[in-house]
């Protein structure tokens, strides 16, 4: 009874911090395997998946499809943890060894392992709960025929799930049908179950991909859960293992179990990488600027470098990039998104929200497109969100119409799809199409010049406005930039970043034009001089002077143009 | 097991009436989509499975002078289930003239419309019963899962031919392109794959092989274009980039750095050059033959400076040039359509078997007509060179690739203009008289069927057969190693 009561808890304890593991924790990582998934009822994709023995994608698909409400995304997560668990506690039962039925707990950590550590965390779980079945079913079915036809059945299923791995089950299952049955016919199912292993993996080498065994993954996790369960049919045949544990042999098992369960909570730092990238890009979504701007303060993932390009955005978008941009170690290849790390690098929400918000939806376009392109399936799910809404943008309306209908066919989408269709008779574009006659392109094979661009679209919102100014600042394009600031702006000038470009532009005969700066910025400009053509004190000392100014575009230019001084 | 059986018919018979009370009778014709109304579809194409959007149900009464054939109905969302026997058969009563449609739908309050009926006009001519193309995202640089394929428009049957997920190396997937037959014959054709198993791969009949057909600093094997009767093919070579539009509405377009014109002599893997179409004075592109393969016709552009900055002055025009098939030497260049007169672009023409007709594209700029809005089919009259009206298959929106039937009855174009991004596939009946007559959108199964398929079609090419060689066996085709070929400066 007692053994009982702590297995019940332990069960209970697995469940609560598995669950509140993804769900508090990790929503994020949630929401971006959803974003990344596609799934839809059409034919094209079933055909696809099942002529070319994706099925098991499909169907981790589907699943993902539900991860859109996070709180589901981690039940759906648990539910092959915890079916693992009974499966192998009942084998363990059958094969009389009812004094190791806790051990079954070690099959659901390793789970639980696979599931934090391996990027197709579904499939992978899928696959194991698939291959431990059919095992199961080897030890609980006393029935040869019907056995030999489930399992086989089984092993044909599995050959349109999930490619080679059939070999992994065609091995399991025919060690488990050598060891067990008392049949002699056994060895015909043996035989068969080598032919289907075989036949499968010369159609799967000789019809599919060119080169199949670079693509083959076997997680360390997949080999380590199955070869617990054949280790447990082995042991069966070679001695009777039911015997009874002392109080504190089962004391060290229950804290070695607690102990393997807290293991699995151990920070990933990939894991924890992939999740701060996608809160910020779901506050990013959501248009939560203060958001974005408080997870990059508080972020404790690589060089802050990295995601500045986040940080600056939210700056543009609050109006304060050109009052604090300098408060940052930036330079030219931390401004824009091109910037971000290769995770969360090209085509990315920060992209696309970029671009959009510059008015250069024919970009944003091109970024969400390729997003959905390259996400090595049919399409995805934030591709297509993301789509309809620059086409509402764009005022496109036949666009929206034809990427809602086919988010209508992806059975989550019922809120999404109803809220923007409710848009569509009154939706004006925010940033109406340039009525451009000029010939102006962006190459394949190289960033845009963004500030030529926008110069000519003559945007006029603060965003632009800023971006275009502080790129030109950044690329040491001085003469544009003041040309420019003469063309945007009157002659007072209250953000300190372009205080500052001002006054050194008027002290280098660049700027000639009236205007006035806070004497705050004067004083510093004086002070900054000075101790630039003091020629009493030695380098290191006007550095070490010069360090109370490293927040100024000053420094910065100094820094990165100083041949120039 | 009788009960079942019993329940299943009752089931069917439940579902297959529709009971349509005190109709709101409505003095215009309905509003259905794909549009078929009014136009003209040949006599072996599969059931036109249509809608009437926003609607619950839809039913249509099939008439030929003045009796209901046979009545059809469906759901508003995926249109009518036609009864593909039922559609035959009026299709063959009605052949050389029209048949009616009389549409009712029923709204989701459960009231019923009733519409003033609209013709379908069936040719006497049949239609090439197979139309292949390639399906492919409307992308920008990526390549996506894609491929050729087969379709049998008579039905709803849609083969492989082969795709590139089978072509998948790591990290990397193959592109499959320029898919073409030999007179409307499936037993030959060609494609190249690029990326993953590059070369050109040829089938006839049971002989098949690949090829790579690229020359050292001139280029390789691109656009092609069988000769009917000679064992050659014309071949462009281009070297394609993407450019993207910052502000325009078309988003993104291509251009040629180089192209260029050779002749494949396919029975000796020897490729046959000629200098006048090789080098940077001229861009020539898009080859194609006249039926008697005299003439090869191709679009030349003026070299105006380096590009992508120039390609909006780039203009290409119409030339032809004669071919002697015994020597393989290609004759006097003359201009067909000169692009200095109508001052814009034809990069694409298609000669009809008859003999009679050009068509071609006509765009602002370019050699990319699926990237320009104002792109449009014409025609030319080849005995006087004079044109010819066919404004009735265009539409605000891009229509580009082309193709003739054989009986030079039926165009097949690619064209945007349902969603403005996603090119589908319609036929334009052009009578005996050369007029042009309504065109209609490649039916399917569903009515949204297109609406749903993210991709787009992509160089559509008749052939009167289907393909015998399966995607698995042409995959491993693709997988042998290519051979080389020799070089013959003219």
């Amino acid at each position: 009874m007692k053994k009982r009561i702590v297995e019940f808890l332990f069960l209970g304890i697995l469940i609560v911090c598995h669950f509140v593991f993804w769900q508090t924790m990790h929503y994020g990582y949630l929401n971006y395997a959803y974003a990344n998934a596609y799934f839809d009822t059409s034919f094209d994709l079933f055909r696809n998946a099942f002529v070319y023995c994706h099925m098991m994608q499909y169907v981790e698909n589907f699943l993902l499809a539900f991860f859109r409400w996070s709180w589901l995304g981690s039940f759906i997560l648990l539910l092959p943890v915890v079916a693992v668990y009974f499966i192998v506690r009942d084998i363990f039962k059958r094969l009389n060894f009812e004094a190791f039925k806790m051990f079954a707990f070690f099959s659901a950590v390793v789970m639980m392992i696979s599931q934090h550590f391996v990027h197709f965390f579904l499939q992978k779980s899928l696959v194991v709960l698939f291959i431990i079945t059919a095992i199961y079913f080897h030890i609980v079915l006393k029935d040869r025929r019907f056995r030999f036809f489930l399992c086989l059945g089984l092993a044909v299923v599995f050959l349109f799930l999930s490619k080679l791995e059939i070999a992994v089950l065609a091995v399991s299952c025919l060690t488990t049908e050598m060891l067990l049955s008392k049949d002699k016919q056994r060895y015909v199912l043996s035989v068969l179950y080598l032919c289907v292993a075989v036949v499968s993996f010369v159609f799967y080498v000789i019809e599919i991909p060119k080169v199949p065994l670079f693509r083959v993954e076997m997680p360390i996790q997949i080999i380590l859960q199955i070869s617990f369960v054949l280790l447990l049919v082995v042991l069966s045949k070679i001695r009777n293992l039911n015997v009874a544990f002392g109080k504190k042999t089962l004391l060290l098992l229950y804290a070695f179990i607690l102990v393997s369960m807290g293991l699995t909570f151990v920070p990933n730092r990939k894991l924890e990488e992939k999740e701060f990238y996608a809160r910020l890009d779901m506050a990013l979504l959501n248009d939560d600027i203060d958001e974005v701007l408080a997870l990059a303060k508080n972020a404790k993932i690589g060089d802050a470098d990295d995601w500045y390009p986040y940080t600056f955005y939210a700056l543009a978008k609050k109006g304060q990039l050109a009052q604090s941009l300098f408060q940052y170690k930036v330079d030219v290849s931390n401004f824009l998104p091109e910037a971000l790390p290769t995770f969360a690098n090209k085509y990315s929400v920060l992209s696309i929200c970029f671009y959009k918000n510059l008015g250069l939806l024919n970009e944003a376009m091109h970024q969400a497109f390729q997003m959905g392109i390259s996400c090595e399936r049919e399409d995805n799910f934030r591709s297509l969100c993301l789509l309809v809404d620059l086409n509402i943008a764009r005022g496109d309306y036949r666009l929206v119409e034809k990427f809602l209908a086919k988010l209508e066919q992806t059975l989550v989408h019922t809120d999404f799809v109803r809220s923007r269709r409710a848009m569509i008779p009154t939706a004006k574009s925010e940033f109406a199409e340039v009525d451009f006659s000029e010939y102006l392109y962006i190459n394949k094979d190289q960033f845009m010049n963004i500030s030529y661009a926008l110069f000519l679209a003559k945007n006029d919102s603060q965003f632009v406005k800023d971006y275009f100014l502080c790129s030109l600042l950044l690329t040491g394009e001085y003469d544009v930039f003041c040309n420019s600031y003469k063309e945007l702006y009157t002659a007072d000038c209250r953000k300190r970043v372009y205080a500052e470009a001002l006054v050194m532009a008027r002290d280098m005969g660049i700027f000639t034009t009236d205007f006035s700066v806070s004497a705050k910025v004067e004083q510093d400009w004086y002070v900054f001089k000075s101790i630039l053509s003091n020629q009493m004190i030695s380098r290191q000392e006007k550095e070490k002077r010069l360090l109370a100014f490293r927040n100024t575009w000053w420094h910065y230019y100094l820094q990165e143009y100083e041949h120039l001084f | 097991m009788k009960i079942v059986n019993f329940l299943l018919i009752v089931i069917f018979l439940f579902s297959a009436c529709v009971k349509i009370e005190n109709p709101v009778i409505q003095n215009v014709q309905p509003d259905i989509y794909p549009d078929y109304k009014s136009v003209t579809v040949p006599r072996n194409i599969a059931p036109l499975t249509f809608t009437v959007k926003g609607t619950k149900t839809v039913v249509a009464d099939f008439i030929i002078g003045g009796n209901v054939e046979f009545r059809a109905i469906g759901k508003g969302e995926k249109g009518l289930e036609i009864s593909e026997k039922k559609w035959r058969s009026l299709l063959d009563k009605s052949a050389g003239r029209n048949f009616s449609v009389k549409v009712f739908v029923q709204n989701f309050e459960n009231e019923w419309i009733e519409y003033k009926p609209f013709e379908i006009k069936v040719a006497k001519e049949t239609i090439d019963a197979y139309v292949s193309y390639r399906l492919i995202k409307p992308g920008y640089e990526q390549l996506d899962r894609m491929g050729l394929y087969q379709r049998n428009i008579t039905t709803f049957d849609e083969k492989p031919i082969i795709e590139n997920s089978q072509l998948e190396a790591k990290d990397n997937y193959g592109c499959v392109n320029c898919h073409s037959y030999r007179n409307y014959n499936a037993d030959t054709m060609m494609y190249h794959g690029r990326f993953v198993d590059a070369g050109t791969v040829f089938v006839k009949g049971n002989d098949t092989k690949k090829v790579n057909i690229t020359i050292k600093d001139v280029g390789k094997a691109s656009y092609p274009y069988w000769h009917p009767t000679a064992p050659y093919i014309a071949f462009s070579m281009n070297e394609t980039r993407q450019i993207f539009h910052v502000f325009d509405k078309s988003r993104i377009t291509a251009f040629d750095n180089t192209s260029d014109l050779m002749i494949y002599d396919f029975a000796n893997d020897e490729v046959i050059l000629d200098d006048r179409f090789i080098g940077e004075e001229y861009y020539e592109t898009f080859p194609a033959w006249s039926p008697d393969g005299d003439m090869l016709y191709f679009s030349r552009a003026d070299y105006c400076g380096s590009l992508p900055e120039n390609n909006d002055k780039l203009r290409y025009g119409i030339y032809r040039a004669s071919f002697d098939g015994e020597t393989a030497k290609l004759g006097e260049v003359e201009c067909v359509v000169d692009e200095h007169l109508t001052n814009k672009s034809q990069p694409f023409a298609r000669v009809s078997p008859d003999g009679k007709y050009l068509s071609y594209t006509e765009c602002g700029y370019g050699t990319f007509p699926m990237s320009q809005n104002d792109s449009d089919l014409k025609m030319i009259d080849l005995q006087t060179l004079s044109p010819i009206d066919i404004d009735v298959v265009n539409s605000d929106e891009v229509e580009g690739y082309h193709a003739w039937s054989s009986n030079a009855r039926w165009l097949v174009f690619g064209s945007r203009r349902l969603d403005g991004m996603y090119a589908r596939l319609f036929f334009a009946y052009i009578d005996e008289n050369g007029v042009a007559h309504k065109p209609f959108l490649m039916p399917q199964k569903t009515a949204d069927f297109d609406v749903l398929r993210m991709k787009a079609y992509n160089v559509p090419e008749f052939s009167k057969n289907e393909l015998l060689i399966s995607n698995y066996q042409m995959k491993r085709i693709q997988a042998t190693e290519a051979e080389s070929i020799n070089v013959k400066y003219q």
